[in-house]
């Protein structure tokens, strides 16, 4: 089918609009016209470029999401960090990022500095210091730290909260703890293969349905749930062994039979 | 979204390492919807791990993705042995197994318990049930005249001579055996059987009790008997007990309690 005649088609709009509407609610109108453009330019070039190997729904749907994160750079730029947040330390450069670009909230922030070892003060005293990001600059800034600081308080820490089996196993160690323990899964990480490691990262990270990651790499549903429980056991059994883990956090799976006879 | 995953995982990779060239549009979703392999998959793989636009581009297209319809799919990863990582296969249908398993195990113990008189009246047609009669007549309408007695049963003009034995008493009695030890949980009439049953409070008790060394085997079998009784588990007596020096936690309310048969001899296995 002629391309242009695709683009025209209801279910073609529709994915666009859905999509620029999921990313960019505010600005859902301009985002689809720039979409509109970009996919008709130069003769539609980038939808001839479809050689039908794929479904075309998804092929459509990678070039259109690759084209608003084009447009989200367009309207707002590549988030740079401000020069007064950077004087301040690899560690406000890092927290400058994770609230005002990948929207954080001040609790979470707190805690990714600390797995990452880039801030070992405590919670009021991070309140403190990162008084001086309310004043910088953020591109897409869905949040104030300013009033997150004032309102949110100490209380806030607590909405750091696990979102899956594995930041529940960090969470669940002591504040002293956690450190090594990210340092242990780390390294497990980097002795899996590749396929796995984008595996855990898609799973755990992201928080992809499990049979939708599988799918990518060949996997059935139930094949990819327990190469899920098998990954996290390794963390598990890595986090054990170096003696990170008590009983409580990582329960060992191994059955205990026992037998009753003459 | 793992925001704290990001920051354990997440290592900017060393330039060196940074591959040049995108996967084109058709590439990734190829990859999403699991079409590509071998090489071309890696290839695509190991430029999402080493591109951050590259893995958010994969995330999205995945997360927008229709649920998977198909289970037929190659596995070319590594074997499991091959990297430590174990491979479990789903629990849920041994769990059904064991629950259909159960079901038959109580009717056949059950069937097994019942004496030879009471088989045949089980096997018996029933009688059809004795029909209702309701008044018809309603209380406006003129009462009739009381109606005759109806002439007695021929059964109970003639009663029976009270020498004359019932049907259960003509018939034969069953040989009585003598009654045979029981060595097992369970009676080994059939092939080995598994029984999965949901422990309560009180026998999760029981069995930390139990755990505990220098304890009264005998009556801690007992009390572990009636207590799997009271689950609707028939339990026959059984004279000693082995239990492991350490018994599992039993923080959860309900315990997974598996009850194997094998030759005579009972194995509990508690998850």
């Amino acid at each position: 089918m002629d391309p242009v005649c695709l683009l025209s088609d209801q279910e073609t709009l529709r994915l666009i609009s859905s999509l620029c509407r999921k990313r960019l609610p505010e600005l859902e109108g301009e985002c689809f016209l720039y979409v509109m453009d970009a996919l008709q330019k130069d003769d539609a070039k980038r939808l001839r470029d479809f050689k039908g190997q794929s479904k075309f729904t998804t092929f459509l749907h990678t070039t259109v999401s690759r084209l608003i994160t084009d447009f989200m750079r367009h309207t707002f730029g590549r988030p740079r960090v401000p020069a007064a947040v950077a004087a301040l330390g690899a560690w406000a450069a890092r927290a400058w990022e994770l609230l005002c670009v990948r929207n954080y909230s001040l609790a979470e922030t707190f805690q990714a500095l600390t797995i990452e070892e880039l801030y070992a003060q405590n919670w009021r005293q991070f309140s403190r210091d990162a008084a001086p990001l309310a004043d910088a600059p953020c591109p897409k800034k869905a949040r104030f730290i300013a009033a997150e600081l004032q309102e949110g308080g100490f209380v806030a820490l607590d909405e750091a909260q696990a979102s899956n089996p594995l930041e529940q196993l960090v969470l669940q160690l002591e504040d002293t703890q956690r450190a090594a323990a990210v340092r242990v899964l780390r390294e497990v990480h980097e002795e899996l293969d590749e396929a796995d490691r984008l595996f855990v990262r898609l799973v755990f990270e992201d928080d992809l349905p499990v049979a939708k990651a599988g799918r990518a790499f060949g996997l059935t549903r139930a094949q990819a749930q327990s190469r899920k429980n098998g990954l996290l056991q390794l963390f598990r059994a890595r986090l054990s062994a170096s003696g990170l883990c008590t009983w409580e956090i990582c329960p060992s799976k191994t059955k205990k039979r026992f037998a009753w006879a003459d | 979204m793992g925001r704290l995953t990001h920051s354990i995982f997440l290592q900017a990779p060393p330039a060196a390492e940074r591959p040049s060239a995108h996967p084109s549009d058709e590439e990734i979703a190829l990859f999403v919807e699991g079409g590509l392999q071998g090489e071309a998959r890696q290839k695509v793989v190991r430029h999402a791990l080493a591109c951050p636009d590259c893995y958010e581009l994969v995330a999205e297209v995945m997360r927008g993705q229709a649920p998977e319809t198909s289970d037929a799919a190659d596995v070319d990863w590594a074997s499991d042995a091959e990297r430590g990582v174990s491979s479990r296969r789903p629990t849920h249908r041994y769990a059904l197994a064991a629950g259909v398993l159960a079901l038959a195990l109580a009717g056949g113990l059950l069937w097994s318990r019942l004496s030879p008189n009471e088989r045949r009246v089980a096997e018996a047609p029933q009688p059809p049930p004795p029909a209702i009669t309701t008044p018809s007549a309603s209380i406006l309408e003129p009462s009739a005249p009381p109606a005759p007695a109806p002439p007695p049963k021929v059964a109970e003009r003639t009663p029976a001579p009270a020498t004359q034995p019932s049907l259960a008493e003509r018939t034969p009695a069953a040989p009585t055996q003598p009654e045979q030890p029981v060595r097992g949980a369970f009676v080994p009439y059939a092939p080995p059987s598994i029984a999965m049953v949901a422990v309560d409070d009180e026998l999760a008790a029981i069995l930390r009790q139990a755990a505990k060394p220098d304890q009264d085997q005998p009556n801690l079998a007992q009390a572990l008997a009636a207590a799997l009784k009271k689950q609707d588990v028939v339990m026959a007596p059984f004279t000693r007990l082995q239990l492991p020096p350490s018994m599992p936690k039993a923080s959860k309310r309900l315990t997974q309690l598996r009850i194997e048969v094998k030759n005579g001899v009972a194995h509990l296995e508690v998850n």
